[in-house]
């Protein structure tokens, strides 16, 4: 048996000392984990598991493995997994395009590439960096200008100046997910979305949040993808609105319609006009369709021929 | 960036109010002038804005009269001179006239300058209001910083502060203030415009922030605004140095062979 001096148990003492003794002992952990796993490098989250190191603690540890080159940062696989690889020492350690001309330029990219795909704000870069804002200025314009990161805006403070990775994808939490676009709501992409989802479930007995979302991928509604919670969540809407109502089939979960009468026509949006379908004098649409949003009345398509024109006096028995 | 214009005694004086220290707040104000000449990358910035701007007045329009606009729809608004429907119409012009968009974009650009951790590129036109006239504005202003200024709330020892508590003469400081300014400016033809802020993301509703103000004289004649903003934070959330009133004054046209600065001492153990 070796007979190494090993602590059990490092001494709580709060000497400069002891403290340095610790960052090495942790440094040199962290980068025997990196030295095994070799050219896939690890993610903060592995290393944390190969080692017991509270994450403040790691935290630390690399930044200072980064700064003395001990460690270098790089993106993996498709999802751009942030993963830091060990650097042989006097080796550049890969990555050739990673040449930056100064310890700050670097640092900034760091700060950066850190954030992941929640970006970071420029002002906290600031924070972070201690750096004068004409030196970001600069470091922002070369960086951008190498497509090594890029702007980036929350919906959650739209004036907010961010940055993040040129390849990545920025997270739900700033883009707000398909029911935004352009950081704006998108009202007019959901009331389509809803009425095409009504549409299906009332002229069926019955629908499922699968069905309708394969039916929706199927007739290429949407231009951006959907999954079954966004799907779930718009059906949800119209539970909520009292248009469909839910029940148990079994384990599963289907949408049955409401409204008593024949539904519009499926996945069409005559621009403004509601479309009725059958003779019936009973329309399948409420009265707030019948409204625009400066609360004018709509034209209505009663039929393939008839209209009824927002000037019209309104009652059901229209001659032409 | 819009054009900084230096003036040294409009510096010096501003300077004083950049970060001064009122018990547990500390008033951040910033008194810049620019031209509205474009230089290097806001040239682009600009138009790119102004493009935006048209198709927000053009989204308006379609928004009024979605089946095309005809002629009868347009008295329909009740707008007695026929030719601009009113529905464009905003506080600082018709936005279907391009000089009102050059001037919109102008004040976006001075936004950009001043707070250059945000971006204020794609905020709409509605965001400007009209501040009333410069005696009524000037007035506000003095009342406010008065009211600051002024304040003898009890200095509790505020621990890790490292502001000193100003030294601004309430009784001199504003006179002064708005004598350089009218030498700079004068306030004749000048129509002063605010931003207002958004309920969170900007820098007047940041954390910590008390309350702000902020205005853009504007002289038509000599194209020039002045901005001159004043945000109150509790100072416990004024984390770093004298940076608030922090933005790059260099020419806009850097080109990429510039060098970094190195006397910078850029210590990486903080």
């Amino acid at each position: 048996m070796p007979s190494v001096k090993r602590e059990a148990n490092p001494p709580s003492s709060n000497s400069s000392a002891s403290k340095k003794q610790k960052t090495k002992d942790v440094n040199s952990l962290v980068v025997g984990v990196l030295k095994n796993v070799g050219d896939k490098g690890a993610s903060q989250d592995e290393i944390q598991s190969s080692i017991s190191i509270d994450a403040t603690n790691l935290q630390e540890c690399i930044t200072s493995l980064l700064n003395n080159k001990e460690i270098e940062l790089f993106t993996r696989g498709d999802d751009k997994e942030i993963v830091f690889k060990y650097v042989e020492p006097g080796g550049s350690g890969g990555g050739g395009q990673r040449a930056f001309s100064s310890k700050e330029e670097e640092f900034v990219y760091q700060c950066i590439a850190r954030a992941g795909d929640k970006g970071i704000w420029t002002k906290d870069i600031k924070i972070q960096s201690g750096l004068p804002q004409q030196t970001l200025t600069k470091i922002w314009k070369v960086l951008e200008g190498r497509n090594a990161i890029k702007t980036v805006k929350s919906i959650t403070s739209k004036s907010k100046k961010m940055y993040m990775l040129y390849e990545l994808e920025p997270a739900k939490e700033l883009t707000g997910g398909p029911w935004y676009t352009d950081q704006d709501f998108d009202h007019e992409f959901i009331d389509e979305l809803r009425t095409y989802c009504f549409g299906l479930i009332s002229t069926a007995d019955s629908q499922s949040v699968g069905e309708i979302t394969s039916r929706l991928v199927e007739d290429n509604i949407s231009k951006v993808e959907l999954t079954t919670e966004d799907v779930q969540q718009l059906v949800r809407t119209l539970e909520l609105d009292g248009k469909v109502e839910s029940y148990m089939e079994g384990e599963d979960k289907r949408y049955r319609s409401m409204m008593p009468v024949v539904a519009p026509g499926k996945g069409e949006k005559d621009g403004g006009k509601v479309r009725a379908g059958g003779n019936s004098t009973r329309f399948a649409f409420r009265h707030w369709q019948m409204l625009e949003e400066n609360f004018a009345w709509r034209t209505l398509k009663l039929g393939e021929f008839e209209t009824m024109s927002a000037h019209e006096p309104h009652h059901h028995s229209h001659t032409a | 960036m819009v054009k900084f214009l230096d003036h040294p005694e409009l510096t010096s004086l501003s300077g004083q109010v950049a970060d001064a220290v009122i018990g547990d707040r500390v008033l951040s104000c910033t008194v810049d002038v620019f031209s509205c000449k474009r230089a290097g990358t806001d040239k682009k910035t600009g138009f790119s804005i102004q493009q935006r701007l048209q198709e927000e007045c053009d989204m308006r329009i379609a928004h009024e009269f979605p089946e095309g606009g005809g002629g009868n729809k347009r008295k329909k608004s009740g707008d007695s001179e026929g030719s601009t429907p009113s529905v464009t119409m905003t506080e600082l012009g018709d936005l279907a006239v391009p000089g009102v968009q050059r001037f919109i974009a102008d004040l976006i650009l001075t936004l950009n300058t001043v707070f250059p951790d945000y971006d204020f590129t794609t905020i709409p036109a509605t965001s400007f209001k009209s501040a009333g006239s410069v005696s009524q504005v000037v007035h506000a202003i003095n009342a406010r910083m008065n009211a600051s200024l002024c304040s003898s709330s009890p200095t509790q020892e505020v621990g890790a502060n490292r502001f000193q508590q100003h030294k601004i003469n309430p009784d001199t400081f504003l006179p002064e203030l708005w004598e350089v300014v009218g030498n700079i400016m004068p306030m004749e033809e000048v129509q002063v415009f605010t931003y207002v802020p958004e309920v969170q993301g900007d820098p007047f509703s940041d954390d910590g922030v008390l309350w702000s103000f902020n205005y853009f004289f504007c002289s038509k004649r000599d194209k020039k605004i002045l901005y001159f903003t004043c945000i109150t934070r509790r100072s416990d959330s004024v984390f770093h140095t004298n940076l608030s009133h922090d933005f790059d004054f260099t020419s806009p046209s850097m080109d990429q062979n510039s060098n970094f600065s190195s006397s910078m001492n850029f210590d990486m153990d903080g």
